[in-house]
């Protein structure tokens, strides 16, 4: 495989028992940079970003096919340990996640119990991922106060430093602004940006100007008699991609 | 026509029942108050009874009660949410689901001298516990099991299903999910249940009368076998039946008074559990 692609997807389709939901799908995705994927609703989307954390687990009447190639693993194969890759590879939803409880607690919800080892560093993972998230200045002072108080925009980037702060390589998001106001939808379309130095996105979105924006490459889907199909690949679209990072991820420090 | 009428009379009948309710509730309450009031003095609940129940108080009967209620709680706590993680957590076949539906509900239909009769076999006479406090307690649990694994199992299903995908996506493993997510938030619902479960069975005679309570002669419990408690029930029990002196029937009246005072107290408690169950609900849409 190409050195410069961190996920391949060859061939991937899906079936709801007899019923296919998505004719197969091949594209690569580049390290450090936004991958966005559009269409119609209910074109499969969202079904096609949970096959690559496998969270279409979850539903026993899906099947997938095909092969998802990550670092040298199948995602697809029966044989992979679907937590360790759903540690490297987080995702965030449409609508805000909030636990019950404390910002702090919230961001910690998930290092806390994947990695307890790390206990002495959670302040620091906590500030760096709140930070990452844009969200420290507004929340430093009420890190104890409940995650339910803050508005809509902030809820979402609160549910984007959860997913950092387990240092996932790889970030799904799914529509992650289209329930939000203009302005939190710019304020995280710049965190996506900045994002991409550390991290590689594949972003669902509706919002064709978001995937000029801010997105390298692009992927749309169509319908063909009833099943969800993809489009040839396109160029690389909008302004930020005229030079592609050719280099592989650089890590951040593991703490 | 008579589609009408009946639209018409719906109401009305809805309405005549409801007071019916309301007067069959509040007659029971204020006959038991007008019987019993005047056994009720600080001396009567801070002192043991003397002379088979016609002076004295009922200190022990109370002790006896409280911790059998505390017997129940330790047992049906760890059954019910276990059943109820394995019934709307872990389960995904329908079939199976079903059925541990049917057998929740059937043991909340069990006539309660069953559990009795099979509490003095096992604990009394195979186990050779005698009476114990002990069985009583997990004899009650099961007589509270189905109401406070359906208040879990309900609380269960309003958890938005996106916080479970959201802490699988963490790569949490079933287990994880379970402790992170299904158990805080169906805390509410168990707290409830709980309240409830113990208000009934608190109350119950049939599974302590063979297995875990006595008249007179027992104190606090220091082990587990031959260690009964009095109560409250048994106490009322014994009093309406054989005496004939009036001032022992008013201390059973008063016995009465207390038992309900109980009941009502955890009832009222349940009522903060379940608001505050709702109040999540909405913060979470
Ligand atoms: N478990 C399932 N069983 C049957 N059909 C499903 C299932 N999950 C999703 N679908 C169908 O798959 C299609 C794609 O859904 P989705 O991936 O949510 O689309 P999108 O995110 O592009 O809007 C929809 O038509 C939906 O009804
Ligand atoms: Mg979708």
């Amino acid at each position: 495989m190409n050195n410069n692609v961190l996920i391949s997807l060859r061939n991937v389709s899906v079936f709801a028992k007899k019923k296919q939901l998505l004719s197969p799908v091949s594209f690569d995705v580049v390290p450090n940079t936004i991958h966005s994927l559009m269409g119609p609703s209910g074109v499969g989307k969202s079904t096609l970003l949970k096959c690559i954390n496998r969270l279409t687990d979850l539903q026993p009447e899906l099947r997938v096919e095909g092969e998802i190639w990550y670092r040298n693993k199948n995602i697809l194969s029966p044989r992979t340990n679907v937590e360790n890759i759903r540690k490297k590879i987080g995702m965030v939803f449409q609508a805000p996640v909030i636990f019950p409880g404390s910002i702090e607690k919230n961001v910690l919800f998930g290092i806390k119990r994947m990695a307890p080892e790390k206990k002495k560093d959670f302040p620091e993972i906590l500030e760096m991922s709140l930070r990452e998230a844009a969200l420290w200045d507004e929340v430093k002072d009420r890190l104890k106060d409940r995650a339910h108080l803050l508005s809509v925009g902030q809820k979402q980037r609160l549910s984007i430093a959860r997913v950092l702060a387990l240092r996932p390589e790889i970030i799904l998001l799914d529509e992650p602004t289209s329930a939000l106001d203009p302005r939190s939808t710019e304020l995280i379309e710049n965190l996506f940006v900045s994002l991409k130095k550390a991290h590689t996105l594949i972003l669902v979105t509706h919002d064709k100007s978001q995937t000029e924006g801010i997105c390298d490459s692009c992927i749309e889907f169509t319908w063909e008699n009833g099943v969800g199909k993809m489009n040839e690949i396109q160029a690389a679209c909008g302004t930020s991609c005229e030079e592609p990072t050719l280099t592989l991820a650089p890590k951040l420090e593991t703490i | 026509m008579l589609d009408k009428l009946l639209n018409r009379l719906l109401p009305i009948v809805c309405f005549v029942c409801t007071l019916l309710t309301f007067l069959l509730l509040v007659g029971v309450i204020s006959y038991v108050f007008s019987r019993g009031f005047s056994a009720l003095s600080w001396e009567f609940l801070s002192t043991p009874t003397k002379e088979a129940g016609s002076a004295g108080g009922i200190l022990y009967q109370i002790l006896g009660t409280l911790i059998l209620g505390f017997g129940t709680t330790i047992f049906v706590s760890p059954l019910a949410y276990g059943y109820a993680l394995i019934h709307s957590f872990f389960l995904k076949s329908g079939k199976r689901k079903r059925l541990m539906s049917v057998f929740i509900y059937s043991l909340n239909g069990f006539p309660s001298i069953i559990f009795g009769i099979f509490g003095f076999f096992l604990f009394v006479k195979f186990l050779g516990w005698g009476k114990s406090w002990l069985a009583g307690g997990i004899l009650l649990a099961l007589v509270s099991l189905p109401t406070v694994t359906v208040a879990i199992i309900e609380r269960i299903k309003e958890i938005p299903s996106l916080h479970k995908e959201a802490a699988y996506a963490m790569g949490f493993n079933g287990e994880k999910v379970a402790w992170s997510v299904i158990i805080p938030q169906s805390l509410g619902g168990y707290f409830t249940g709980l309240f409830l479960g113990l208000a009934r069975a608190i109350g119950e005679t049939a599974p302590i009368l063979f297995t875990a309570t006595v008249f007179a002669g027992a104190t606090l419990p220091t082990g587990v076998s031959q260690s009964p408690v009095l109560s409250l029930p048994y106490h009322l029990f014994v009093l309406a039946q054989d005496s004939y002196n009036p001032q022992a029937l008013t201390n059973g009246w008063g016995a009465a008074l207390v038992l309900i005072g109980i009941v009502f107290t955890l009832s009222f408690l349940a009522l903060p559990a379940r608001m505050i169950v709702h109040q999540k609900a909405k913060n979470d849409e």
